[in-house]
């Protein structure tokens, strides 16, 4: 009964995008919150989140198939994360990464999995952001140790392991295998559920 | 004291720029103090001690225990407690403008942002669905308590992708639904006049703004100046 | 079909589900075709435009709708946005705004209403907030989409009255509604659709004086309330399988249960009824085991059950029946969580509510009825023996309620405790055959028999 054969984003899309990008900031928040609690799991978080957001990603891009929906998801999580207090380099990959996003949707019309699953990939890594600070933060413990009179080096330490340089990549790569798993659970529980349901 | 949307946002965004820019202690105090000022004239008393003395334990974790310990342990602590300690000021600023703020006031300093219509709209309806979804979830974990599936965290872990399967489905189903009905009330209200909004909270900016911009403009002088002399 | 609606008139559209009487809702307001889209011949004129060629803002500004559902046609947190929300879409400026919203207030008794959270609204207050706001842009036709389907006696009294208010000031109004009773002094026409046809068309009066018998077979809810034919009053053994004991709930620093007592017995179908906030739905997570912070004991032949066991033993079919589905498929959803499920015996029991046929399919793709009926068969496969309906039978016509009702006595039988927190007089009086009336946390009346009648005063709140 529906009308898709606009490509503007119309009322009813942007009521949507309202609603879904608050699902999908809320489970990212949630779920992402937990996951920095402990000291254990606080490096894997962008990864735990992208294993659970990537079924409202891929219902998200089945039901406002149109360009500019998920720039605006971006913006909406960037502004959610902002007024909370987070870091705020995690509101500016939101909204990069929400722009690249859209741009890697659209090239395909949105109707290409593996481009949804690209685009999602990089969506995924927009909690990233957060970890910025660690970069400079060795420095810094060094510097305080300075100040008191201590020479001992934590960055010397991390960079004895050689830590700093696989870190990020490391954690990169495992956010993107774990985008590609929530993208694949995504498009199963389309399948299953939401289509068959009649939401897209 | 009010202070206007806007306000509180430039306030949050010079904070979230400058604690991790910022290298003295000292100027770090005076970015949670303010805050902590302004959650205590809101009325937001007990928040306010709350957060006061967080900060101050992370602050004394810093200064007296990670000196002492090994230096590897010593780095992950103070990484730990310096990281969340310099978020607080944020955290701070961040409950403040949520306690204060309506939705339509904050709506109102959007729409004044000019941004576009389309965006102002979907914000304005990310908004109204919090607490619909607050309903949506504490319905639907009652349904899974009386099928005796658990939505808790041991749940979670034990059947994770089972779990999220239980809460996804009726959420988004009902999400989908909820949005088609709020779209036909919205439309048949004319949402869709192409003229510019209306709006009837009223926001301007005050002398208390004034003063608060003011105090931001020396914190951040304090701190490029602490940072050339190498203050503590 | 063809209807032509004059100006001022006050137009009932009335008929069995499915019949079409939301189609000429839409048709009239013009989401079909500018939000539904299909196949739409003919044409349709409201205040002189063509639906099809009109901009859907031109035409809203014409025609104003109120829907049924309160907590899904609200676009702002607090009231007095959503009230001027039409007017600020226009781009009225603010001091007008102002002006129009003070001028409502007192036209409409809205002080109580002015400056809250909608979320803490009651349904019936939601639905007056949804009439102002539609009120407020002065559209010269109102439609109203089954707008009592979810509230109480009460607010469908003061929805009648700001109906009756709207027609007095010249507005052309169409109502779709399954409750007819009270609209019956406010109505100039009746409008009867059967399969997407207008089966008649009277006068209100010519309506009024059809013989009850001709509403039966019109599939038509009752127009007066105490003409409501009473049934269920059979008499059944005593045996006090559930009891509650000194039931009390605090929430918020009020007590939202004070004390409740009472027992239930095999076979009993007892309505939980009372005005929204009384406690109704309190008490009803109480005995499932969901309410923390509550005290006081619930006893099971004798013995007292623990939350986690009330978990075991009770089943809630929700009003919004599908957010406890939660499988791919009906005989999916019987199976979920049995360790061993016994197919045959979902068969059985899913043939007896003619589900069988649907059987692959998808839950939520399901009819509202049916939903309703496959959460019944999962209770039933669950083992569970105290059942609550929450509004089982709100926005239902009568055969769909008269089907609730075979499905209710037929669980009764089987020697279920049913209990169904429910507005619905005709339902209480015909299927119920105990009345628990909670006012204010406390049940003030434990009425059967004979007395069922006293209901309906007792929701009016003139008793």
């Amino acid at each position: 009964m529906r009308k898709t054969d606009s490509k503007k984003l119309e009322t009813r899309d942007f009521i949507s995008v309202g609603i879904f990008s608050l699902i999908y900031a809320v489970v990212a928040f949630v779920i992402g919150g937990v996951a920095q609690m402990t000291p254990v799991t606080f490096p894997f978080m962008p990864m735990i989140v992208a294993l659970f957001t990537g079924t409202v990603f891929m219902l998200y891009v089945a039901k406002i198939p149109k360009k500019g929906a998920l720039s605006i998801l971006g913006v909406i999580a960037a502004i959610l994360l902002f007024v909370t207090g987070m870091f705020w380099m995690m509101s500016v990959f939101f909204l990069v990464f929400g722009v690249i996003a859209d741009f890697i949707c659209a090239s395909a019309d949105f109707r290409s999995f593996k481009k949804n699953l690209l685009a999602y990939c990089v969506m995924a890594l927009a909690p990233m952001g957060a970890y910025i600070p660690m970069l400079v933060m060795p420095a810094q413990f060094d510097a305080f140790m300075k100040n008191k009179g201590d020479f001992a080096s934590f960055e010397g330490v991390i960079h004895s392991i050689g830590a700093t340089w696989w870190a990020i990549p490391a954690m990169i790569i495992g956010t993107i295998v774990c985008a590609i798993i929530g993208g694949l659970i995504g498009k199963k529980l389309m399948k299953k559920h939401f289509e068959k349901a009649g939401v897209v | 004291m009010r202070l206007d949307p806007r306000t509180k946002l430039l306030i949050l965004a010079v904070t979230s720029v400058s604690v991790f820019m910022n290298k003295s202690i000292a100027v770090e105090c005076v970015l949670a103090g303010i805050p902590l000022v302004l959650l205590s004239v809101s009325g937001n008393l007990k928040r306010m001690l709350k957060y006061a003395a967080f900060f101050l334990a992370l602050l004394l974790i810093q200064l007296f225990i990670v000196p002492r310990l090994p230096v590897t342990f010593g780095g992950i602590v103070y990484m730990f407690a310096v990281y969340i300690r310099k978020l607080l000021p944020c955290f701070m600023l961040g409950s403040f403008l949520i306690a204060t703020t309506s939705v339509s006031k904050f709506l109102a300093a959007i729409t004044k942002l000019r941004l576009s219509k389309g965006l102002t709209i979907a914000l304005a309806v990310t908004l109204r669905y919090f607490p619909t979804m607050r309903e949506e979830w504490a319905s639907i974990r009652d349904a899974m308590a009386l099928r005796g599936i658990s939505a808790s965290a041991a749940g979670l872990i034990s059947h994770p992708i089972q779990t999220m399967e239980h809460v996804y489905v009726p959420l988004l189903v009902s999400a989908s639904r909820i949005s088609d009905e709020i779209t036909q009330a919205a439309i048949t209200r004319g949402i869709e006049h192409t003229g510019e909004r209306s709006c009837i909270e009223e926001i301007a900016f005050s002398f208390a703004d004034l003063l608060v911009v003011i105090a931001y403009a020396a914190v951040v002088a304090g701190m490029v100046y602490a940072g050339m002399k190498g203050v503590f | 079909m063809n209807l032509i609606i004059r100006s001022g008139e006050c137009v009932l559209l009335c008929g069995p589900s499915g019949c079409g009487k939301t189609t000429v809702t839409r048709l009239a307001n013009g989401l079909i075709p500018h939000f539904f889209h299909g196949n739409l011949s003919g044409q349709v004129n409201v205040n002189g435009m063509d639906t099809r060629e009109t901009e859907i803002a031109a035409l809203s500004d014409a025609v104003g709708t109120v829907f049924q559902n309160p907590r899904t046609q609200f676009f702002n947190t607090d009231t007095d946005s959503e009230i001027v929300f039409g007017l600020e879409n226009r781009g009225i400026p603010r001091e007008a705004l102002r002006f129009r919203l003070d001028e409502l207030t007192e036209e409409l008794h809205l002080s109580e209403l002015r400056g809250r959270n909608i979320f803490e609204l009651s349904g019936g207050e939601k639905q007056k907030i949804a009439f102002s706001s539609v009120y407020a842009s002065a559209p010269d036709v109102l439609v109203f989409d089954e707008p009592s389907s979810n509230l109480d006696m009460k607010a469908i009294g003061e929805l009648a009255d700001l109906i009756q208010q709207a027609k007095i000031s010249g507005k052309t109004i169409l109502i779709a509604e399954h409750r007819i009773w009270y609209l019956m002094d406010i109505v100039d026409r009746v409008v009867y659709m059967q399969d997407g046809r207008i089966a008649s068309d009277m006068e209100a009066s010519a309506f009024k004086a059809l013989p009850e018998a001709d509403i039966r077979r019109m599939g038509l809810r009752v127009r007066d309330l105490s003409v409501s034919e009473s049934g269920g009053v059979k008499t059944i053994a005593a045996d006090g399988l559930l009891s509650a004991q000194k039931i009390s709930v605090r929430l918020g620093g009020r007590n939202v249960l004070n004390d409740i007592s009472f027992q239930a017995s095999r076979g009993e179908i007892i309505a939980i009824a009372g005005v929204n906030g009384a406690g109704k739905s309190t008490l009803a997570r109480m005995l499932c085991g969901l309410q923390k912070n509550g005290s006081g004991t619930v006893l099971w032949t004798g013995k007292p059950m623990s939350r986690r066991l009330r978990r075991k033993k009770a089943y809630m079919v929700m009003q919004d029946v599908g957010h406890q589905l939660f499988t791919d498929s009906v005989a999916a959803e019987c199976a979920l969580g049995i360790k061993a499920p016994n197919k045959d015996e979902i068969d059985r029991t899913l043939e007896k509510v003619d589900l069988l046929a649907y059987k692959e399919r998808h839950p939520l793709s399901l009819s509202g009825g049916q939903m309703q009926r496959l959460a019944v068969v999962v209770s039933d496969i669950c083992g569970k023996e105290l059942l609550v309906f929450d509004e089982p039978t709100s926005g239902l016509d009568l055969k769909s309620m008269e089907e609730v009702g075979i499905l209710t006595r037929s669980l009764a039988t089987q020697g279920k405790v049913l209990l169904i927190i429910t507005h619905d007089i005709e339902f209480m009086m015909r299927i119920c055959t105990r009345i628990l009336f909670i006012r204010d946390g406390e049940i003030v009346k434990d009425l059967s028999g004979g007395q069922k009648e006293k209901i309906v005063r007792l929701l009016r709140g003139e008793e």
